[in-house]
């Protein structure tokens, strides 16, 4: 169980700072972005992914077998 | 496009419209409104009976000028209508409008410009104007009234949902209503209240939307931010996350909606397990109805009284009517008194002159626009309002902005090579999820939080409108609603 909540704690972390790395790109774009402002998305972000990425994984996971056989079975 | 023009006529004084003259009026441009008929608020003021907001209230207010604190939600349409009033007469709109004049033509000034010919008591002017903005929406005021086989044998009366001014025309009477959204939900309730029988006959059952998914999580919550919006058929301009989502995160994408519908369907109760009831559970997946405009608030009572029998639900549609009532295409038989038609409107821009149609370039699913507003190959002409949102009043606020911006030469249109190929890649993204109708061009629905992040990059403004410390978990999780666009709206940003 363990080992499973910190696979996909860094499975999120690894999503969440290319996540963020594309926030800050586009932040960069908006006027009156500033500096902290970017780096608070940017913190938000990985927390947020690294928090949820067990969730991701592990919904991911099953959804992947379900989604197959609907596809398989609709073309069957 | 034409900078600073001189003079501007606005077509139509609904909410577009009104929104449109009170941001360029407030710019000091020299603005006249044109309304077809005698009052404000287009839709809203010729209403029927039991009509009213789909949403919350704070969904359908405009950004600068909220709703009083005494209006309830899923606002009814005569507090609409008291609201768009006051709003025109606050933001100095009324003087500008020149009510009981249609739009009889617009064609272009051989001079520069539009002549726009207009009907006042019967006669006719033409006017020069160095731009035009079209307020009409995406539906003119014309009922869609579609024709049966064997309708001269009918006796009983054939009604609009527009015709019918007052439901007690309905009283002890038994009543066929044609169509499943929300006006048909709608016009079942009023006549369930007073008919001697009521039955809803519909090709195919739609998605309901609750006003609280569970009985709990306002819907709002559960459709309108950007987590939701991500998980749609991906925009035709989708971020690099989308894109990631839609491709190796496709099996958990598919698997949100199948759980999202098999809560909806436990919540209305739209199965059929033991063929005692009937079975409501539309054929379309969520994510692609989601972009039909058939998808629908309905009052809470109106599945209570489609399981209860109150309503009885046909799912069929007219095969010939007969002196008594109908034949359907599933065999069954129904006597009726009156056929109520929930069918729409139709579309109706026959006031734009033919040449002027063809170079706009009309298709059979509506007009696909730049930015939903203008026309590659018509500068000086702009839309307003030919968009479909679920808070429109906000959408039509953020138009308004970025066309007074534009005329301010706050900001640049691309090349017009460039803004035809986004009108191309536009039209096929829309024909390739979205189900066809006669307004399919103008459609956004949940896809506007992408739209209104175009319009607020194009005039420099940030799309990120969630403030203080929680701000980047409100990005994803919270509902955007026309609040968060006060500043834009109100011109301070």
């Amino acid at each position: 169980m363990n080992d499973a909540l910190l696979a996909g704690a860094v499975f999120g972390f690894v999503l969440g700072v290319l996540h963020a790395t594309a926030l800050w790109r586009a932040a960069l774009r908006f006027p009156g972005a500033t500096p902290a402002t970017r780096l608070r998305y940017v913190a938000w972000t990985i927390a947020l992914w690294t928090l949820f990425g067990s969730y991701v994984l592990w919904l991911w996971a099953p959804a992947c077998v379900a989604y197959a056989w609907v596809v398989w079975r609709r073309r069957a | 496009m034409t900078p600073s023009p001189q003079s501007i006529a606005i077509i139509g004084a609904g909410v577009a419209g009104l929104v449109t003259a009170k941001t360029l009026v407030a710019r000091g441009y020299d603005c006249t409104v044109f309304e077809a008929g005698t009052r404000v608020g287009g839709v809203w003021a010729a209403g029927y009976p039991g009509f009213g907001v789909q949403v919350q209230r704070e969904l359908y207010e405009f950004p600068d000028w909220p709703l009083p604190a005494d209006v309830p939600d899923f606002t009814p349409g005569e507090l609409v209508q008291r609201h768009l009033e006051d709003y025109a007469r606050h933001f100095a709109v009324w003087p500008r409008i020149v009510f009981a004049t249609p739009v009889r033509e617009l064609r272009a000034d051989p001079a520069g410009g539009w002549l726009l010919t207009t009907e006042h008591d019967g006669e006719r002017a033409s006017r020069h104007f160095d731009f035009v903005v079209a307020c009409t929406g995406l539906y003119s005021n014309r009922p869609h009234r579609p024709s049966f086989a064997g309708e001269a044998e009918f006796r009983g009366e054939i009604l609009h949902l527009a015709e019918l001014g007052d439901r007690e025309r309905l009283r002890g009477r038994r009543v066929a209503i044609v169509g499943f959204g929300k006006s048909a939900s709608d016009a079942a309730l009023e006549a369930a209240a007073v008919a001697r029988a009521t039955t809803i006959v519909f090709r195919a059952p739609h998605w309901p939307v609750p006003a609280r998914l569970l009985g709990i999580l306002p819907f709002k919550w559960a459709m309108l931010n950007r987590l939701t919006s991500s998980l749609l058929p991906p925009h035709y301009r989708p971020s690099a996350l989308e894109r990631a989502l839609h491709s190796i995160g496709k099996p958990l994408v598919w698997l949100w909606w199948r759980i999202v519908e098999g809560l909806l369907v436990a919540q209305f109760g739209l199965g059929s397990r033991d063929g005692t009831r009937p079975d409501l559970v539309p054929k379309q997946p969520i994510e692609r109805e989601a972009f039909s405009e058939a998808v629908m608030l309905p009052r809470p009572a109106f599945y209570r009284a489609l399981r209860s029998g109150l309503v009885e639900p046909l799912q069929t549609e007219i095969a010939t009517l007969t002196p008594t009532g109908a034949v359907f295409a599933n065999g069954a038989t129904r006597e009726f008194d009156t056929l109520l038609l929930a069918t729409g409107w139709e579309t109706d821009y026959g006031w734009i002159a033919r040449d002027l149609r063809e170079t706009l370039h009309f298709d059979d699913d509506g007009l696909y626009l730049y930015r939903q507003m203008l026309s590659p190959d018509v500068p000086g002409l702009a839309f307003v309002g030919y968009a479909s949102t679920i808070t429109s009043t906000l959408t039509y606020n953020l138009q308004a902005r970025w066309l007074a911006d534009l005329l301010d030469d706050r900001h640049r249109l691309p090349a017009a090579a460039a803004m035809r190929e986004d009108v191309d890649a536009q039209r096929a993204w829309k024909r390739r999820t979205m189900p066809f109708s006669r307004g399919r061009a103008a459609r956004l629905l949940l896809h506007m939080l992408h739209y209104h992040d175009s319009l607020l990059e194009d005039i420099g403004v940030t799309p990120l409108r969630k403030r203080g410390w929680y701000a980047p978990f409100k990005e994803v999780f919270a509902p955007y609603e026309p609040r968060d666009y006060r500043e834009v709206a109100a011109d301070r940003e």
